[in-house]
């Protein structure tokens, strides 16, 4: 529980900067190399490096070893483990509102109900 | 009465909205009454156990939620603002069964200072209610602990999005490599 924890908090930590999930994006696309994700952060080769170094450290990616162009790619396993956590608390509310929904149909129904039964009596008594 | 300054939600604290076919008062009673409450809160299969609710600034705020899969729960809180069928702030914590004040569950570093206020916002749009709800730490100090940073990420909407279509991705690229395989 505790080193998952610890490896949820690493995770946590590189994802909490736009430009490295705006990288982890990118890459969701395909791998690309260190100058491919630079270029639309107006940001050095230097800089990009340091985010690709906490990303990589948070194993979120890896990088290849041929050459000087040193591909990244995503790496699935930790980011599926965040999301997972995320979509089950989204969908906790989303399972309320569909609920609430109905509960409100309901309600709506049965308030309808009763107030019709009301006017039935009113109109049996007039006669 | 006095607003606390949160009139406009930041989009950034934004959990989730939706229209309900219903008209406003009757959305802010579901909200706001026990007895409707635990008809709605938490997915099919939970259940609300020993909720009390006293919708007034101040009043209190406390129920445990046992999921589906059997665990329980408790939070506990008051109601900071309560204005009839447009708006309820309320401010919680998490608590054990005696309403002693423990970590977040999933958390193990949170701190005992911190609780989250939601807050409701209801307008009347044309087909019926729009609910919004809104979430964030507080106090101010306690937002930038480390896990309450966390839960922020965790939870917020904005933030997530590229989250959301990354898991939808790496799902979809787990599928096709299991199929490769």
């Amino acid at each position: 529980m505790n080193s998952q924890q610890d490896s949820l908090s690493t995770t946590f930590a590189a994802l909490a900067d736009p430009t490295r999930r705006a990288i982890l994006a990118r890459l969701s696309r395909g791998s690309a190399t260190v100058s491919e994700l630079a270029a639309p952060f107006a940001m050095s080769g230097p800089a990009v490096s340091k985010h690709l170094r906490v990303l990589e450290r948070a194993r979120l990616i890896t990088r290849g070893r041929e050459a000087q162009w040193r591909p990244c790619q995503l790496e699935a396993g930790p980011l599926r483990e965040v999301a997972d956590w995320t979509a089950a608390y989204r969908r906790f509310w989303e399972k309320s509102f569909d609920r609430l929904d109905g509960y409100l149909e309901e309600l709506q129904a049965t308030r309808r109900e009763a107030a019709g039964k009301e006017k039935g009596k009113a109109r049996a008594k007039k006669r | 009465m006095q607003r606390s300054g949160n009139d406009v939600i930041v989009a950034d604290d934004e959990l989730i909205s939706r229209t309900f076919r219903a008209p406003r008062d009757l959305v802010f009673e579901v909200w706001t009454k026990a007895e409707h409450f635990t008809r709605w809160f938490g997915p099919h299969g939970s259940e609300i156990v020993s909720c009390q609710m006293d919708a007034r600034p101040g009043g209190i705020i406390r129920f445990g939620h046992r999921s589906p899969e059997g665990s329980i729960l408790h939070v506990k809180g008051t109601f900071s603002e309560v204005i009839l069928n447009e708006r309820l702030v309320f401010i919680f914590g998490f608590v054990d069964e005696h309403g002693h004040p423990i970590r977040h569950p999933m958390f193990p570093d949170w701190p005992l200072e911190a609780s989250i206020e939601m807050v409701v916002i209801l307008d009347d749009v044309d087909d019926g209610t729009r609910v919004r709800l809104a979430h964030r730490v507080v106090p101010a100090s306690a937002a930038s602990h480390p896990a309450a940073k966390r839960w922020s990420l965790l939870a917020r909407e904005g933030s997530m999005q590229v989250l959301d279509r990354l898991g939808e991705h790496l799902s979809l690229a787990t599928t096709r490599k299991e199929h490769a395989t």
